[in-house]
């Protein structure tokens, strides 16, 4: 009962500023709506009993992701943009499309049956730790190469003088 | 040489002119003058040959195997080519009648070439003369022994085309070219009357061989206007050949040939064809009375008429014109009044006489260089031999008693009165006019005082070469009919069944014909040679009658009419017709037809084909290029709808696939 | 009783929303925001599977921590070279970048 007042609650804290984000005018408000919307994100992961990704959720995602994000709005773009119109021509098609997506996904959802929640389990951070240095080390260590190339490319590239 | 060798070789008769003929034409050029007697080489052997099989046959020497309605025949033929069912021969026809025939045409052909070769000398078209000559007569010959009706009509298609050769041998004349077309214009019409009957003979008949047609017509029934038109037809091309009113005109107008062709065709042998046809198929017209009514009406009629034209004729070659067609209707009369014997006795006796008569102008006009007996006169001293002849031919024409003449129209004038007795008294008249004409003509030629002093000076006698076939001739005329008269009946040559009567001893008949010879003679004499200058009196006292005479009761005239005012504007509304109809709408249509056709092919061939598919894909592709190249926006998130919209198509698919 | 099914609706409803986001935007950082509601769609989906499937192992959270590492670092760089855009066309919407356009 009670578990079910906080999903929805938070999937509207997901939802509704996902939706301003695609909808608002002004790209400032709707960073800062994202920012709201992965609140949200983090809350479900620890209904899920996600605890270490609740917390870099937050962190990484809320807290490193979007303040760049937040940067470069700023940086980029005339106060004069913000006004102008932010959804192009395509929109009632994509628009159409997503519901489509939404429809296809419900019907064939709706034949699921409903499956329990299991018994809660371990908090898993231990878990997920040993799990990243011996099963998915690899991923793990081609991410980590992944984030030092992203780091290098964003220095250079801000870097240069012309482009 | 056996008799049956005669029969059997007598195709021989018929070849050798023919071989002359061809021997003539090949090479005139190297023979020269010496052609000519090629020719009369070849129908001396003709002549022997039929002389004896005649012979033969009037002695009863030579047997003739096998037996018809006609008597005995002998016959030989070959299939030459066959059609279906129907085979064309060849063949010979050996019995009396052809007999007769055979030595007349032999004969006369014979006596004219070797007269030609000096009356033709010195012509630049000497070699083509002769190989003329001697076409004529084998065509002559073919038809005389056909033993079916197509080699006859054969026959007689090439004797009309040899007389128009002949007639219009000097074509640098135009009366003669002229002449010549006429005469083979208007034969040509008359055998479009023996074709139909031709055609109805194989039609009803079944067959073409004449033994066979006496055969059938005798035993099997036809209807009614068969059997009476049959020999109707056949008479109209008689009528043609043999210059029975109305087609007479070219007759007169024939006169335009050398003369001693005049003297063969015109005279003796192709003027004979129609009497000669009428007389082969005598079964046909005996099965038909009103078809020899026909016969002797028109021949009657024909006699009466040519003799009044004779009567003022001034050129000695048109006299003997209209006294050929004159006795023409003699032999018809005589054969439509059931005289089949005595039609073919005066035949035989006026070849004789008739080509004397020619041959003598002939001579008389080689002579003195003109035709026009007004510019003649007191010749007999100085043409003695050919003088004699004529006056021994004009007593036979005239019936001077015991001449072969007098004999041959007495039997005529016999058969007549015993058939109608009005055919005779017309018949009498005609002979009347005879004795008077042909009287007037020896008289104006040879005596009297001589109306051109230039002409009379420089006339002479022939050479022997032409006075030898006078001389013969001559003797023919007067022995000839007696012969026969007294040596048994022609009727031992040609014996008609029942119906040839036999007609001696009748003195009316007697009467009758003395009576016209002399009254003819006599007024001839009393107008022309005592009291000359009465003809023009008469001219002037009978005028109107004269004119019509002399213009020859104007049947050219009518017939130049009939031709500008009805055949010609016929033609011309055909050759319009044909012109502005069929040539510029039906055929030029098609042309614009076709033009059309190919305008429209070739607008389709522009914008369809071309413009259209050839071009029209290129545009396609082209636009469709432009069309499709807006995929490539150069904007991402068009790219990514794209993506969007095969995801959805996908699990679209997916969704189905795996339900 | 939320189950699976619900944590996956939600996610499914989010991605749509990223989806149409990243169509519709005029603006760049628009549509990067957009992947990112992207990124954590498929995470709650990851995670929601992991923990009603293999509740014990928590494969589908280091799958998620990687797309979070990703997604940082695709933001660093598109942020990177938005700014290099801007810096060089002064301008910061899709539709007037279409120099590849054929």
């Amino acid at each position: 009962m009670i578990q079910a007042t906080i999903f929805y609650f938070l999937a509207a804290m997901i939802l509704i500023p996902a939706l301003l984000v695609v909808g608002l005018k002004n790209v400032f408000h709707s960073a800062l709506w994202l920012v709201m919307s992965l609140f949200g994100v983090a809350g479900i992961y620890a209904m899920l009993a996600a605890d270490f990704l609740f917390a870099v959720q937050i962190i990484v995602y809320a807290g490193g992701i979007m303040v760049i994000l937040l940067f470069v709005v700023l940086l980029s773009g005339r106060p004069s943009d913000w006004a102008q119109r932010q959804v192009n021509e395509k929109a009632w098609a994509a628009g159409l499309f997503s519901l489509f997506f939404v429809a296809v996904l419900g019907t064939t959802l709706s034949n699921w049956s409903l499956i329990p929640k299991l018994e809660e389990p371990k908090l898993s951070t231990g878990q997920l730790g040993t799990l990243l240095l011996t099963d998915m080390v690899v991923p793990f260590e081609v991410v980590g190469i992944v984030l030092v190339a992203a780091l290098i490319g964003a220095i250079y590239f801000s870097n240069r003088k012309s482009s | 040489m056996t008799e049956s060798t005669l029969l059997i070789n007598s195709h021989w008769i018929v070849i050798a002119p023919l071989i002359a003929f061809i021997v003539i034409l090949a090479f005139r050029k190297i023979l020269g003058l010496d052609g000519a007697w090629v020719g009369a080489v070849a129908l001396l052997y003709g002549l022997i040959h039929s002389f004896l099989i005649a012979i033969g046959i009037f002695d009863g020497s030579l047997v003739l195997p096998s037996q018809g309605l006609q008597g005995h025949y002998f016959e030989s033929s070959q299939s030459w080519f066959t059609v279906g069912n129907f085979s064309f021969k060849v063949g010979m026809l050996i019995d009396g009648l052809s007999s007769i025939m055979l030595v007349v045409v032999t004969l006369v052909s014979f006596l004219v070439q070797v007269y030609s070769i000096s009356y033709m000398r010195g012509h630049p078209r000497f070699g083509r003369y002769f190989a003329y000559v001697n076409l004529f007569t084998f065509s002559m010959l073919l038809l005389v022994v056909a033993d079916n009706m197509l080699q006859l009509f054969i026959g007689w298609e090439l004797v009309g085309l040899c007389s128009y050769l002949l007639i219009g041998f000097d074509y640098e004349r135009e009366a003669a070219a002229y002449a010549g077309r006429k005469a083979f214009l208007t034969t040509k019409i008359a055998d479009i009357g023996m074709y139909l009957g031709l055609l109805i003979i194989f039609n009803y008949l079944g067959t073409f061989s004449i033994p066979q047609l006496s055969q059938n017509i005798a035993s099997m029934q036809y209807p009614t206007w068969v059997v009476t038109m049959i020999p109707i037809f056949l008479f109209i091309g008689a009528m043609g050949k043999s210059a029975q009113v109305p087609f007479h005109v070219w007759l007169p107008d024939a006169m335009e040939g050398p003369t001693p062709a005049s003297a063969l065709i015109h005279a003796a042998t192709m003027v004979a064809a129609g009497v000669y046809l009428v007389a082969r198929v005598f079964f046909l017209f005996e099965a038909s009375p009103i078809a020899l009514d026909v016969v002797a009406w028109v021949g009657v009629i024909t006699a009466v008429l040519a003799a009044t034209m004779g009567l003022v004729a001034s050129d000695i070659k048109r006299v003997l014109a209209f006294s050929t067609v004159s006795q023409l209707g003699f032999m018809m009369a005589a054969l439509g009044c059931g005289g089949y014997s005595s039609g073919m006795f005066h035949l035989s006796t006026h070849a004789a006489f008739k080509a004397l008569l020619f041959l003598c102008a002939g001579s008389v006009i080689h002579a003195v260089h003109t035709n026009d007996m007004w510019k003649m006169g007191g010749l007999l001293t100085k043409m003695p031999i050919t003088a004699i002849t004529y006056l021994i031919a004009t007593l036979a024409i005239a019936g001077f008693p015991l001449t072969s003449g007098f004999f041959s129209k007495e039997e005529i004038l016999a058969v007549a009165f015993h058939h109608n007795i009005v055919i005779f008294f017309l018949l009498s008249f005609t002979a009347l006019l005879t004795a008077f004409y042909m009287f007037r003509s020896w008289f104006l030629t040879f005596t009297g005082l001589a109306r051109d002093k230039e002409i009379h000076h420089h006339a002479h006698e022939a050479p022997l070469l032409m006075t030898g076939p006078l001389m013969l001739l001559a003797v023919l005329s007067l022995f000839l009919g007696a012969f026969f008269t007294y040596q048994g009946n022609i009727t031992k040559w040609i014996h008609w069944g029942s119906h040839d009567t036999e007609h001696h001893g009748s003195a009316v008949i007697l009467m009758a014909s003395l009576i016209a010879f002399v009254v003819g003679m006599a007024l001839a004499m009393w107008i022309y040679y005592f009291k000359p200058p009465k003809y023009q009196a008469l001219a002037v006292r009978f005028a109107p009658l004269y004119q019509i005479l002399v213009q020859r009761y104007k049947f050219d005239e009518l017939y130049l009419w009939g031709i500008h005012r009805i055949f010609n504007p016929v033609v011309n509304f055909s050759a319009h017709f044909d012109y502005r109809f069929i040539d510029q709408k039906v055929v030029d249509g098609m042309g614009v037809l076709g033009k059309g056709f190919s305008y429209v092919s070739d607008l389709f061939d522009k914008y369809v084909i071309d413009r259209f598919m050839v071009d029209g894909q290129g545009t396609f592709m082209d636009r469709l290029g432009l069309y499709v190249r807006r995929i490539q926006s150069g904007l991402a998130q068009s790219y990514l709808f794209w993506m969007a919209i095969g995801l959805a198509s996908m699990l679209v698919w997916a969704s189905h696939v795996f339900k | 009783m939320i189950g699976l099914k619900h944590y996956l609706f939600l996610g499914g409803i989010l991605f749509s929303i990223g989806l149409f986001g990243v169509l519709s935007r005029r603006n760049i950082v628009g549509i990067l925001m957009s992947i990112e509601i992207l990124f954590n769609a498929v995470g709650i989906n990851f995670v929601a599977f992991n923990r009603f499937t293999h509740p014990g192992i928590p494969w589908g959270h280091g799958f998620t921590l990687f797309v979070i590492g990703l997604a940082a670092a695709e933001a660093v760089v598109g942020l990177a070279l938005v700014l290099a855009i801007y810096r060089n066309s002064r301008t910061v919407l899709v539709e007037k970048l279409n120099l590849l356009q054929g």
